[in-house]
């Protein structure tokens, strides 16, 4: 009884993740994820130097370009999509995109768009490397790679969720730069007890 | 809720899933094919000596390969086998009673993100087609790679100046495709590549090895995405045999134009010239002095991870078979035995990668 219960909410939570298929789209027709979110505590420069750290900080996936006034910052970024099976596979392709994060007082907007596909191809060492062509998301799948295009777009909206999630856990932060603590060997006192 | 809806849906998590874990740490990673094909000469013999889809009018099996990858921090390792003929006997090594191959066993490490230095047994760094069905477009292979080497094993080290620009050298194995080196020779084959990208979607990578046991080839290998769906392929290559050997070994070049009508059917076509050096030196080819002019045409008709490849090829071969002065055997045979100039066969196989 338990475990099919159990196995009833993991397919319920599978199900209701899988309701909303794809990004939803800008005027232009281009698959946006987009994100206003409310931080009436928190002021602007602290919001513009948390932006700025979170952009050094993810430095390996994203790149800055360009900051217009400490309002509004833009750059591109990538994200590797896996194929797998129960957590074991291999990178597919990744995606890169278009960041831009608009600051208010008292609220922040992200947006990540113009995704583009690069496929990955087996090379002779058995690694997984980036093919030769990128193709924009918006571009329909045909019949017989429908379902590969459904997990792509699958893994970019779990990707974005991600992004936005650690977005949103350092630009309300008061800490502008967190200091490395000095490691400290735990000790035992084998006198007083 | 169907049960179809259920796995559907379970499916697609698993990929989100996936994605998920890659970011906290690099997991294991799991790849691989297996591929089958029905090849028919028109010889009715199996006239074409180059690897793999060797089996005349018979439904066969390529082989079954799987590949693990682990990185760990600056640390990677690869370790492929595979099964069936593709992988076993038809890869050369071992030859023996052996039912599988090692066709990657290797560690990696990266020192910097510009330097790197790997050893263990290796795919080769020369030549344009691979063993693995999952990596060439054309089911068959050209006699490029047939008479050159499959595996090297060896240390490497690499650098990237640039995205654009990266040297490899390294030392290896006296003798290519083989576990061990001959004690007697030892690691005495030095090899080398250059590789540039002198605009986006073009890569060359000029490469040498050489060595007393294995002989000196020199190749260029070079692919140009031109436009979204052409692209264009090129391999030159020299062989020249070692141990003292002259005049034996083989040049040729092959042309790969490509096209992708869609991201479900590609065409694309390979046009061959190999030449036998005068003193021979070919296993799987034409005689000294010789040469074959090799036309494929091949489609890929791909539904996500299963791709089937239709194929014609046409060989013809440079000898003629006479009976006044000089006379040379040709290289392929017809059904009644009698020797014919040119050979013909049709392949359909089915490559599924995961």
């Amino acid at each position: 009884m338990k475990l099919s219960f159990i196995v009833s909410l993991l397919l319920l939570g599978f199900y209701a993740s899988a309701q909303e298929k794809t990004l939803p789209v800008d005027e232009a027709g281009v698959y946006t994820f987009l994100e206003v979110k409310e931080l009436k505590l928190v002021s602007k420069e602290t919001m513009a130097a948390n932006v700025k750290r979170f952009f050094k900080e993810n430095g390996k996936s994203l790149k800055l370009q360009k900051s217009e006034k400490d309002t509004v910052f833009t750059g591109r970024g990538k994200m590797i999509i896996q194929k797998a099976v129960v957590g074991i596979g291999h990178p597919s392709g990744d995606a890169t995109y278009r960041i831009s994060i608009a600051l208010r007082n008292g609220k922040y907007r992200l947006i990540l768009t113009d995704f583009m596909l690069t496929p990955y191809e087996r090379d002779r060492y058995s690694n997984f490397v980036p093919g030769t062509v990128s193709i924009p998301l918006e571009r329909s799948p045909d019949k017989l790679n429908r379902a590969e295009w459904d997990a792509n777009m699958t893994a970019i909206m779990l990707g974005c969720r991600k992004l936005a999630d650690r977005l949103g856990a350092i630009i309300g932060s008061a800490v502008t730069e967190a200091k490395p603590e000095p490691k400290k060997t735990a000790t035992v006192s084998t006198e007083k007890w | 809720m169907k049960l179809k809806s259920i796995l559907t849906l379970a499916l697609l998590s698993s990929a989100t899933l996936s994605f998920a874990q890659e970011a906290a740490e690099a997991p294991l990673q799991i790849s691989g094919s297996v591929d089958t094909y029905f090849k028919y000469d028109f010889g009715k013999a199996a006239n074409i000596p180059t690897s793999f889809a060797s089996d005349h009018n018979s439904v066969s099996i390529g082989m079954i390969d799987l590949a693990l990858k682990k990185t760990t921090g600056k640390a990677s390792f690869v370790g492929e086998l595979s099964f069936g003929p593709r992988g076993q006997s038809q890869s050369l090594v071992p030859a023996g009673t052996e039912s599988f191959h090692i066709q990657n066993l290797y560690v990696n490490y990266a020192f910097t993100d510009k330097f790197t230095m790997t050893a263990g047994f290796m795919g080769t760094f020369i030549g344009y087609e691979v063993i693995s069905p999952a990596a060439n477009f054309n089911y068959s292979t050209s006699y490029l790679f047939t008479n050159g080497p499959f595996q090297n094993a060896g240390i490497k080290a690499t650098y990237a100046f640039s995205p654009k620009v990266s040297l490899m050298v390294g030392a290896f194995n006296d003798a290519w495709n083989t576990y061990t080196a001959n004690p007697g020779f030892g690691v005495s084959t030095l090899g080398a590549q250059l590789m540039v990208s002198p605009v986006e979607g073009w890569t060359a990578y000029l490469n040498v090895a050489t060595g007393y046991v294995s002989g000196t080839e020199f190749d260029l290998t070079t692919a140009y995405q031109v436009t979204e769906k052409f692209k264009l392929g090129l391999n030159v290559a020299d062989w020249s045999a070692g141990m003292g050997a002259e005049d034996t070994g083989f040049t040729g070049a092959a042309l790969y134009p490509q096209y992708a009508f869609s991201p479900a059917f590609a065409l694309g076509l390979r046009g061959e010239y190999f030449k036998t050096k005068d003193n021979g030196g070919v296993l799987w080819g034409p005689i000294g002095g010789e040469s074959v002019v090799a036309a494929t045409i091949t489609a890929n008709i791909k539904a996500g991870g299963l791709t089937f490849i239709p194929e014609f090829r046409l060989d013809n071969g440079s000898a003629t078979d006479t009976m006044n002065g000089g006379p040379l055997p040709t290289t392929f045979v017809k059904s009644s035995g009698a020797a014919t100039k040119s050979a013909t066969q049709f392949s359909l196989a089915a490559v599924y990668a995961f």
